[in-house]
């Protein structure tokens, strides 16, 4: 794999530019994660005219349904080091360019009694990380430490089980949907295109069978725009594939689908690994304001587009973490994330041994010349990942530019403001201000400016958050936001346990009158949304959770055409 | 020792109580908290079901809904009891509710089985059917052409109420039941409606704040045939401030149907209480458990660890808003472990997956949950009778959801009134 360093100088290009013919933009790239927004960041930057086509909305594939974390993954020390190697050191470029939009996810991993080193394990645990600790300072980590039992139940006193001792360590969490959003706003002001709702259906294909443009479609639309590029990068993560196939193949995947919960608040001060019932190693993780648990790990055969938990995947999880901290048993659940990973293919290896190494394909070799893709990989290396391939593009297209992504930060990443001065200055609550300086940075005052529009500036639209309506309307206006359930990557609407019961409708109100929708599209708006929020919470619909949706379902009834009716009984 | 007691306060509750003391017997209420009843609208739903019968027979009337539902939903509480028995428990519970709350000075529209739903507006810009409603939301019937110009009231600052949604809302379904669009338009008015209905509510209690609001509709009132404001017009003295409000004004003033947090619903669960106290009816508190001696309920123990005794129990305790249906591991009723029914039949899945629709705008079993009852609204089990003496009434029985069909208030009036029969009969039968 070639180790490209961030930073260093490109060599000049080898061969010399093809020649120059009419086309709408330098590159198409298709997907619009991590991988696809922080591509089209770097190539603007070097001054290539990008379009990027997304079929849904901005990180709606693996990287919003990731673990979140740009982290090292200590454990891939044992097989893959350069995953470990690669991902610290992006993860310490991404954390000085994002600054606003990640958090300290201090880690603490609970050695238990009865292992097969028996005794030995804390200090083999304390020697596994000191091993991490090397690469720590490339991610701006705390050295690990090495802590007793009593340590341990004064940080955790939830914690059940027989302990010899234990480990804590630090990593970075980021906001993953916050994450594309702020590449893709950095890559337009460099000139790049940014379509959502739009899927590469085709790539156009010339008589020598170079790449040379995409076929493109509007979700819910029947016409098809034909796009010209010089060339043409697949970042589409689990779908990588089935585009690669539109070009005639190149790429392979092992998909693999993980499963996370989510519990309606921080439950724990630490995140804490432990052990499922099959030894698979899981985590109970404090994430902004919830809590997950994951992560499961199974090949998947299905359909990428129609992704639901299943039980089996829901009582893995909760039998793993429960034994652990069986105060979980009785905290709400309030939704679960599900993704599929996009790990490259490999034979005869368990899913959770599988590399998560990437790839840079070069279609030329198989004869579709312009076309590249970008597979595999991690959320924590995305970066460098972007990079080789924007290195890949740049030496095809005969451009010499060099990479400049880790050099710059994305939008609202300088001069973070202090929340309290922030809270008294626009007299909202300092809960909010944090919220808000956490999504938008040093952009908050400006989406705080907003609320001077109208009375109910300063409104709470959503009260789990909280999110103020200027911020709704700074996100509908500024944040690519077709749909309103994109709306919950934006802002964070109905991501809570009120499930959009509280926000759902204020929400439609507003993206009605800034759109200048009737009251049907108005419905239809809100019916996304708790369409998008249900798909999370149907099967954890137990408890607390199912009086809200109790409430929710009665709440809006009356607001779609006449109830459906079940099959006469 | 009561005769009966009945645990669970909402609607159900409250005229099974009610129902069962009208005969002078000992009644005790055991309640927890608010529950469904304290989150209503405002409306009074009996029934509303469209589209069950072939467009060519489409109901028009309450009482034709009513037979709608009887004739093609079977679990359906109407179903169980049967046109007749269910057209007559309505009137009997609606006539008992109805003193209840005038006793209250609050005043519900009359009951009409045979006229048509009315059309209310609500605070979500919808035109919501029913049959009756307490007396702030009446006076503008959007099922049928309305004249004149009616004004939406935007009170400053109340995101809570967006009038000009509001109105564009009510137009666009007022065009769709009656044929006829109204002239609705959204009024901005120069007073300040707060964040929080139940707050704004709670500031119209004071009749110098109510004055200001009545002088600044009365400024825009010009050439308006009458106002939809948001139903905050008091809390505890909501009647008299409502009174005052329409005196100033000088046009009707109609309260919009609530949604969540709700004053019309709060003043309705007020309402209840105090009828129930005024009726003699002793209120206990909450109930931790049954106690059981082979097919009879012989008493509660609350969580203070009291045993109250009666001679016949009625289970009101509505479904998963207020906790008288759960799931925890299972979906199960959640006093006397009950089992559990939907529409479809009795419900063996341990995975809401299952029962549950992959979009939410579909109907989905798992929110018809409840106790199956026979013909008398005994809770069965395995097809057996569950107890002798135990009844249910209101949300607590499965086989519908408000949302499929409006109807929770008329299920509550109904099966709240035959419940009490039941437990009335059911001591008369001991005693012989």
């Amino acid at each position: 794999m070639p180790s490209a360093r961030a930073g260093t100088p490109r060599k000049a290009a080898r061969k010399p530019a093809p020649a120059r013919r009419e086309v709408d933009y330098d590159v198409l790239v298709v997907g619009g994660g991590s991988n696809g927004t922080g591509l089209a960041r770097d190539l603007a930057k070097r001054g290539l005219s990008v379009l990027l086509c997304e079929k849904g909305d901005f990180a709606r594939g693996a990287t919003g349904n990731s673990s979140g974390m740009i982290h090292g993954g200590p454990r891939y020390l044992l097989n893959d080091v350069d995953t470990t190697k690669h991902s610290c050191e992006d993860s310490g470029y991404i954390q000085r360019i994002a600054p606003h939009i990640i958090f300290r996810v201090p880690f603490l991993v609970p050695v238990e009694s009865g292992g097969m080193y028996g005794k030995l394990a804390p200090l083999l645990h304390d020697v596994y990380f000191s091993v991490y600790d090397r690469y720590s300072p490339l991610k701006n980590g705390i050295p690990h430490a090495r802590i007793s039992v009593d340590e341990m139940l004064n940080i955790e006193p939830g914690l059940s089980g027989n302990f010899l001792g234990g480990v804590t360590l630090d990593e970075w969490g980021i906001d993953c949907g916050r994450l594309c959003l702020l590449n893709v706003l950095d890559a337009e002001a460099h000139g790049a295109e940014i379509r959502t709702y739009t899927e590469v259906i085709g790539l156009l294909r010339d008589e020598a069978g170079a790449v040379v443009g995409g076929r493109l479609r509007r979700t819910g639309q029947v016409e098809v725009e034909e796009v010209h590029t010089r060339a043409v990068v697949n970042c589409a993560g689990p779908w990588a594939e089935k585009v690669a196939g539109l070009g005639g193949g190149g790429v392979r995947l092992r998909p693999g689908k993980g499963v996370h919960l989510i519990y309606e608040k921080r439950l724990t001060n630490f995140a804490i690994i432990t052990e499922a019932v099959d030894g698979r190693q899981v985590f109970v993780m404090p994430y902004q304001n919830e809590t997950w648990i994951g992560t499961t790990d199974d090949d998947y055969y299905g359909d990428l587009d129609d992704l639901w938990a299943t039980e089996d995947e829901i009582r893995y999880l909760r039998e793993a973490i429960e034994r652990l901290l069986p105060g979980l048993a009785q905290q709400r659940l309030i939704g679960t994330r599900v993704g599929v990973r996009n790990t490259l293919y490999e034979w005869g290896e368990l899913e959770d041994e599988l590399s998560r190494r990437y790839a840079i394909v070069d279609h030329a070799s198989l004869g579709a010349p312009g076309l590249f893709s970008l597979a595999g990989g991690k959320l924590a290396s995305f970066r460098i990942q972007a990079q080789e391939a924007a290195d890949a593009a740049c030496d095809f297209l005969g451009v010499a530019a060099s990479c400049e992504t880790h050099l710059h930060k994305l939008p609202g990443g300088d001069d973070l403001p202090n929340d309290l001065e922030l809270a008294r200055a626009y007299g909202i609550t300092p809960l909010a201000a944090r919220r808000l300086v956490a999504r938008h940075g040093s952009l908050a005052p400006r989406v705080l400016d907003l609320g001077r529009e109208t009375a109910t500036g300063y409104s709470v639209v959503c009260p789990c958050e909280p999110t103020l309506e200027c911020e709704v309307r700074y996100c509908l206006r500024n944040e690519h936001v077709v749909r309103l359930g994109d709306l919950m990557t934006r802002c964070r609407i109905a991501m809570g346990p009120c499930q959009g019961l509280h926000c759902g409708l204020r929400a439609a109100q507003i993206f009605a009158e800034e759109r200048g929708l009737d009251p049907t599209s108005e419905r239809e708006a809100l019916m996304d949304l708790l369409g998008r929020r249900w798909r999370s919470a149907r099967p954890v619909l137990t408890g607390q959770q199912l009086a809200e949706a109790e409430l929710v379902m009665t709440q809006y009834t009356g607001l779609w055409q006449a109830p459906a009716q079940t099959p006469l009984a | 020792m009561f005769d009966v007691l009945v645990i669970g306060g909402g609607l159900a509750g409250t005229v099974a109580a009610l129902t069962a003391r009208g005969r002078g017997v000992r009644v005790a209420l055991a309640t927890r908290s608010w529950g469904a009843t304290a989150l209503s609208t405002g409306a009074l739903d009996v029934a509303y079901s469209p589209a069950l019968s072939p467009a060519a027979q489409m109901p028009r009337t309450v009482a034709e809904h009513v037979m709608d539902i009887v004739a093609h939903r079977p679990r359906h509480p109407y179903g169980v009891l049967g046109l007749e028995v269910t057209l007559r428990a309505l009137r009997q519970g609606f006539a008992h509710l109805e003193k209840a709350l005038a006793a209250a000075g609050l005043a519900v529209t009359p009951l009409d089985l045979e006229a048509e739903n009315r059309g209310l507006p609500s605070s979500l810009g919808t035109v919501l059917p029913a049959a009756a409603c307490l007396s702030s939301h009446a006076g503008l019937d959007l099922a049928k052409p309305q004249p004149g110009r009616w004004g939406v009231a935007q009170l400053q600052g109340a995101a809570f109420f967006d009038a000009r949604r509001v109105a564009l809302g009510l137009a666009h379904d007022a065009l769709a039941q009656s044929g006829v669009s109204p002239a609705l338009e959204p009024v901005l008015v120069a007073f300040d409606g707060g964040s929080n209905p139940i707050a704004t509510a709670r500031a119209l209690d004071d009749m110098a704040t109510v004055e200001r609001l009545a002088r600044a509709l009365r400024e825009r009132a010009d050439g308006i045939a009458g106002f939809i404001v948001p139903p905050v017009i008091g809390l505890e003295r909501h009647v008299e401030a409502l009174r005052r409000l329409r005196e100033v004004v000088g046009v009707p003033v109609v309260e919009a149907l609530a949604h969540l947090p709700s004053p019309p619903g709060v003043r309705l669960q007020r309402a209840l209480e105090a009828a129930v106290k005024r009726a003699g009816v002793e209120l206990v508190g909450d109930v931790a458990a049954p106690i059981t001696e082979g097919d009879r309920v012989v008493a509660v123990r609350t969580s203070d660890a009291l045993e109250i005794r009666a001679g016949s129990f009625v289970l009101a305790t509505g479904r998963f808003v207020s906790g008288g249906v759960t799931w925890t591991d299972r979906c199960r009723e959640a006093l006397f472990g009950l089992p559990v029914v939907t529409e479809l039949g009795v419900m063996e899945d341990d995975s809401p997956s299952t029962v549950v629709r992959e979009s939410p705008v579909e109907s989905h079993p798992l929110l018809t949950a409840g106790v199956p009852v026979g013909r008398d609204l005994r809770p069965q089990r395995e097809g057996h009778l569950a107890f002798e003496n135990l009844f249910a009434a209101g949300m607590v029985i499965g086989g519908f959801a408000s949302r499929y069909a409006l109807c929770a208030d008329g299920v509550a009036l109904a099966t709240g009134t035959v419940a009490a029969e039941g437990a009335l009969a059911a001591l008369d039968a001991e005693a012989a």
